[in-house]
């Protein structure tokens, strides 16, 4: 919402400038989002009557004009505009002037003509996007006068961010009313005065409501013989500072009252209704109506109508109807001035996905008396500036008047919990700005203004006085109290060090959406069960991920087409599985994607491609840090190549997988390169991972090693030849690692070589040479015999 | 094995090497001596079978006989120049050192562990929460009233009638509400979910991080107190910090929070729009209304609670402008931090 700092000083006297006006109202929670100057470019610009208009010789639709500028001056300006005319006054910029688009007047020659100057639109000097004319201007204004002094331009435009809770802002008066609670200097509302005609209204026109829920109250007035026209210049300043379009003067008028004091009103050509009334009800659904922006809705029984008894003709609180909208030819109107439920005009609003000035206003929550108040304004205007009669009465079916509320407020409350030392005075001081009835007294006692139905307890009005006194002023404390026992769980420890040794090993960590696209979460898992977003963003956008691999292959797809050599990215996050009639279960999964080649681009290394020992080398670290065993084996996994494909287990249960990405789903993710992925379920892991280590003693004799090496069948897997060993040794036997593999001009085809080192100790002895070789002899023979592998010596 | 003999294969090894005359030959010799099986090598490994008294004697000579012959090879290899010849080096300090790079958490998680860390040592237990919740969880317990405009505050994305994606934090204090009795103070991070069009702004799925205290006589000067201690030790000592009274159905009274910019000084540049600026966080006293629905007695105790938006805090810390990069996972942009 906008307001002009000049209305807002007619409306309450204060002395501070646009700026501090707006970091002062922010300050106690009317947020000002700008402040803008009306017309920071307006210099050079005066007011000047046409006094010759001619054809111009050398273009069809240009007018050489003569325009006077006071009693000597005259300039000649060559003029395009459809309304110029003689005896009409208009804005004139004069050379040097800067007008909208940064364009600078000059003096120039037009087809043979020099303009001396440029008669302007609204839109032209940046006061609205009104462009089909000049600018028309009172013709009792002095000619040659500064546009901007004389139609008082000087003026500053604040932005508004309100929030929802302060219906109550929405209006001139009320942003009054929160400098008033600042400064402590009343608002100055209008006064108003109708000559009433001797027609009583009462006679005219009946009121009914069928719906006194959502309707609480409707009141009206008819205005005979108006005359619709041009808004006076003031009005129409008043809607363009807030960004509200100029109609004609009736429509103006009713968007003028509301901006004043926030109350929506509705002005109907009465002659267009079937008959003299009014009946408020619920529409029917399915039924249709045309609005007064040419759009015809479907209604249901959300929606509140205005009807005549036959037919609608407006959507109550939300949008007039067209077939009874004023018009140029208007010239009986019923005035409407309503009360409507919040709730009511919220769902009218969602169900027809419709909004407007009154409907936020209504939604908000409007004040249920401020409605004659409002009706008398706007029927004074329109008998003042439309030369309207207004019919003797008011028209007002208010069947449960809603009395303001009435709170107790404990001083003591506010100063305990605001921790200050307000005086019960101070507090009062407030609440009386804010135009609150107070009753002094150990506890106050606070008549709450129907304005401001956001305040129903004792804690509204502790906000209200903690604002309005500044949240600058309550003190600071800093005090530990409570329980500071804050242990850290496991798997938040778990996650910690995981994530520390996954980017040790140089894994970057990545964080994907958590909603997917279906075509690609189904590729990735056919039989994934996802949970389907009911109003999603975009058909692409919809599910909510079963897995991290779609988003690990959207991001490898991504770095690679970017020529990164090496990508090797892990996320921890949340993957949902649906549930009939249950809440989805959440469960939290660490996945990791390589792709390329491993130690990037450092000159020492010679780069390798990524293979399944480098996933192994992840479960390997996992294994380390959660001091248990990993295993993968074999498996069929749709996602993946089939000759490598591999379920992750720990004791007999799965917790995940892994293998080499299949070519299928490479191409569907427009990737060229090899790529390798895992998944694993990290509640599982967490779970299992034992917190701190316990401490083994250091061992106290020396260890002995022992080299072999086997050449074994290509078929045979190391981990086969690992349990032989074990199998073959004493309990000397405290470690065996594999330290080369080679395939090669040595071996056979169809063979490969394994070698490993043994590593014996024994807690309480040196290890004899002749010890050892008891044992390594049965383990070459236990390999020979069982395994068919020949030492390589 | 006795002195002479050692003496003997000098004596042979330095008349055989000036017959050395190609790189073959110098190889074949080296074999011969210092080979696997190298004359040199099988006095070394026999060290073990000689009486011990005579070991050191022995062991010493045999290597001074392998680094005798050692330097012949050199020599010669050097005289050679064949392939095995040690010309100097020059150590290259200029060249990258050698290392496997490692990789980077990600700004989301380096800004959240920053600030739960803070929160953890001001005295606040970590706690999570379900990313799917129910109405009454997101909404209804935290005081946002059915057909509330409040609730437009917050566009939400729906899986069934009843349950949706949490749209923020908060609904955590409910459920730590309902398991403990105060003292609670708990720190809640976690992913949240709006549904909004994607922007170089918004982004359909974002993280907060949820803070609250509930306890005796828990009041606004104590929430400025957490506030201002976290804000001065995440942004700097200097930060200027501003309170602005604004509006959540969970919290009444209820603040926004500014820090003066930190790029700045608070006299305004691109960042903070020339505002001088910025906004971290929206906090304020727990609503009694939240606490009526866990039956915690508002007249008894009172507590705050500020929630703020990560990927805000990151973009404002690394001046990040497009909140889409955190999601693209682009690693040209993972390495920056």
């Amino acid at each position: 919402m906008q307001i002009s700092y000049n209305w807002l000083r007619e409306l309450v006297e204060f002395d501070i400038d646009p700026h501090q006006l707006a970091i002062k109202l922010t300050s106690i929670g009317t947020a000002v989002e700008s402040v803008e100057s009306l017309a920071a470019n307006l210099d050079n610009v005066v007011i000047g009557k046409i006094v010759a208009c001619d054809p111009h010789p050398g273009k069809d639709n240009l007018k050489i004009c003569k325009v006077e500028l006071g009693r000597d001056i005259q300039m000649t300006v060559v003029c395009g505009a459809p309304n110029v005319r003689i005896g009409m006054k208009a804005p004139l910029a004069l050379p040097g002037a800067v007008l909208s688009g940064n364009v600078t007047v000059q003096s120039i020659e037009k087809f043979g003509v020099v303009s001396e100057g440029v008669l302007c639109s609204q839109a032209e000097l940046g006061l609205s996007d009104d462009h089909s004319g000049l600018m028309e201007i009172d013709p009792a204004i002095k000619s040659g006068a500064d546009l901007k002094t004389a139609l008082n331009l000087e003026d500053h435009i604040l932005s508004f961010d309100l929030t929802p809770n302060r219906a109550d802002c929405l209006s001139a008066i009320g942003i009054a009313r929160e400098i008033s609670a600042l400064t402590g200097s009343p608002i100055k509302r209008p006064s108003v005065e109708i000559k009433e005609a001797a027609e009583q209204a009462a006679t005219q026109v009946e009121i009914g409501i069928e719906d006194t829920e959502g309707c609480p109250r409707y009141a009206a007035r008819l205005i005979r013989g108006i005359k619709v026209g041009r808004s006076p210049w003031w009005i129409q300043q008043r809607l363009l500072t807030s960004g509200i379009r100029c109609i004609n003067n009736i429509v103006d008028i009713t968007n003028f009252v509301m901006l004043e004091c926030g109350q929506p009103l509705h002005a109907f050509d009465f002659d267009n209704f079937s008959q003299p009334k009014v009946v408020v009800k619920r529409a029917r659904a399915g039924e249709m109506f045309t609005t007064l922006d040419g759009v015809q809705r479907k209604l249901s029984d959300d929606v509140l109508l205005i009807t005549d008894g036959n037919g609608p003709v407006a959507i109550g609180g939300i949008m007039g109807g067209q077939f009874s909208e004023v018009s140029d030819k208007t010239v009986n109107i019923l005035l409407e001035s309503a009360y409507f439920n919040s709730s009511i005009i919220r769902r009218g609003r969602k169900h027809l996905g419709l909004t407007s000035e009154a409907q936020t206003r209504f939604e908000r929550g409007a004040d249920p008396n401020v409605v004659l108040f409002a009706l008398d304004r706007a029927a004074s205007l329109m008998e003042k500036y439309a030369g309207g009669k207004v019919s003797a009465g008011t028209v007002d079916c208010y069947p449960n008047k809603i009395e303001p509320l009435k709170l107790e407020l404990r001083p003591s409350r506010v100063n305990q919990l605001l921790k200050t030392e307000m005086s019960s005075p101070t507090m009062i001081d407030i609440l009386k700005g804010l135009e609150f009835k107070v009753t002094p007294g150990k506890n106050v006692t606070v008549e709450i203004p129907t304005f401001r139905p956001d305040i129903t307890r004792e804690i509204d009005l502790i906000e209200e006085i903690a604002r309005v006194y500044g949240y600058d002023r309550i003190p600071v404390a800093m005090r530990a109290g409570g329980n500071l026992v804050v242990a850290r769980s496991v798997t938040e420890i778990f996650t910690q060090c995981l994530k520390q040794a996954m980017i040790g090993q140089g894994y970057y960590e990545i964080v994907t959406n958590s909603i997917g696209d279906p075509k690609l979460i189904s590729l990735v898992d056919p039989d994934a069960k996802a949970v389907e977003i009911v109003n999603p963003i975009s058909e692409d956008l919809k599910w909510l991920r079963p897995s991290l691999l779609p988003g690990l292959l959207g991001v490898v797809s991504q770095n690679v087409s970017h020529q990164v050599r090496t990508v090797k990215v892990f996320e921890v996050g949340t993957v949902m599985a649906a549930r009939t009639d249950e809440a989805p279960i959440e469960s939290q999964r660490i996945g990791l994607a390589i792709s390329g080649t491993d130690s990037g681009e450092n000159w020492a290394f010679h780069p390798q491609e990524f293979g399944l020992h480098d996933l192994q080398g992840v479960l390997d670290t996992i294994e380390e840090l959660l001091r248990f065993k990993l295993q993968i084996t074999p498996s069929k996994i749709p996602i993946f190549d089939q000759s490598c494909s591999f379920d992750i287990t720990t004791d007999g249960t799965n917790v995940g997988r892994c293998g080499k990405v299949a070519a299928t789903i490479l191409r569907a993710f427009s990737i060229k390169s090899d790529v390798y992925l895992m998944e694993m379920d990290f509640d599982q892991l967490a779970e299992r991972s034992s917190g701190y280590g316990t401490y083994v003693s250091l061992p106290r004799f020396p260890a002995i090693e022992r080299d072999i090496a086997v050449v074994i069948d290509e078929a045979v897997q190391s981990g086969s030849i690992v349990k032989v060993i074990n199998q073959a040794a004493d309990e000397n036997l405290r470690k065996v690692i594999v330290w080369d593999v080679y395939r090669g001009k040595q071996v056979p085809v169809g063979k490969k070589s394994v070698a490993y080192r043994l590593i014996f100790q024994n807690e309480s002895k040196t290890l004899t040479d002749g010890e050892i070789d008891n044992v390594f002899n049965k383990i070459v023979d236990s390999l020979k015999g069982e395994l068919g592998a020949e030492l390589r010596s | 094995m006795s002195e002479s003999s050692a003496a003997d294969i000098l004596a042979r090894a330095q008349s055989e090497i000036v017959a050395c005359q190609t790189p073959e030959q110098v190889e074949a010799f080296r074999i011969q001596y210092l080979g696997k099986k190298g004359i040199v090598t099988a006095m070394l490994k026999g060290l073990a079978d000689v009486a011990p008294d005579q070991r050191k004697v022995i062991g010493q000579q045999a290597n001074e006989l392998r680094s005798q012959i050692e330097s012949l090879l050199t020599d010669k290899q050097a005289a050679l120049g064949g392939a095995r010849s040690k010309s100097p080096i020059t150590i290259d300090y200029t060249l990258p050192g050698k290392r496997y790079p490692n990789g980077k958490l990600h700004p989301i998680t380096q800004t959240l562990n920053e600030i739960t860390d803070i929160f953890h040592g001001m005295g606040f237990e970590i706690a999570l929460g379900p990313e799917v919740e129910t109405e009454h969880y997101n909404f209804g317990s935290l005081n946002f009233p059915p057909d509330h405009p409040a609730r437009d505050m917050q566009d939400t994305f729906y899986i069934s009638k009843d349950l949706l994606l949490r749209t923020h934090t908060s609904p955590i204090q409910v459920r730590e509400f309902e398991k403990k009795k105060p003292p609670v103070r708990i720190i809640a991070p976690g992913r949240t979910y709006r549904q909004e069009a994607i922007s170089a702004r918004s982004y359909c799925v974002f993280h907060q991080v949820e803070g609250f205290y509930v306890d005796r006589d828990v009041t606004f000067a104590d929430l400025k107190g957490v506030i201002n201690a976290f804000a001065q030790t995440y942004f700097g000592s200097d930060v200027k910090m501003r309170w602005r009274p604004s509006f959540f159905p969970f919290t009444e009274p209820s603040a926004e929070v500014d820090i003066s910019c930190f790029l700045c000084g608070g006299k305004g540049c691109r960042i903070c729009k020339h505002e001088g600026w910025l906004e971290i966080l929206g906090c304020g006293m727990i609503d009694p209304n939240v606490f009526a629905a866990v039956n915690y007695d508002p007249e008894e105790y009172s507590g705050y609670a500020f929630g703020m938006g990560i990927e805000r805090i990151a973009m404002l810390r690394h001046q990040i402008d497009d909140i889409r990069l955190f999601f693209e996972n682009d690693l040209r942009f993972l390495n920056q931090f």
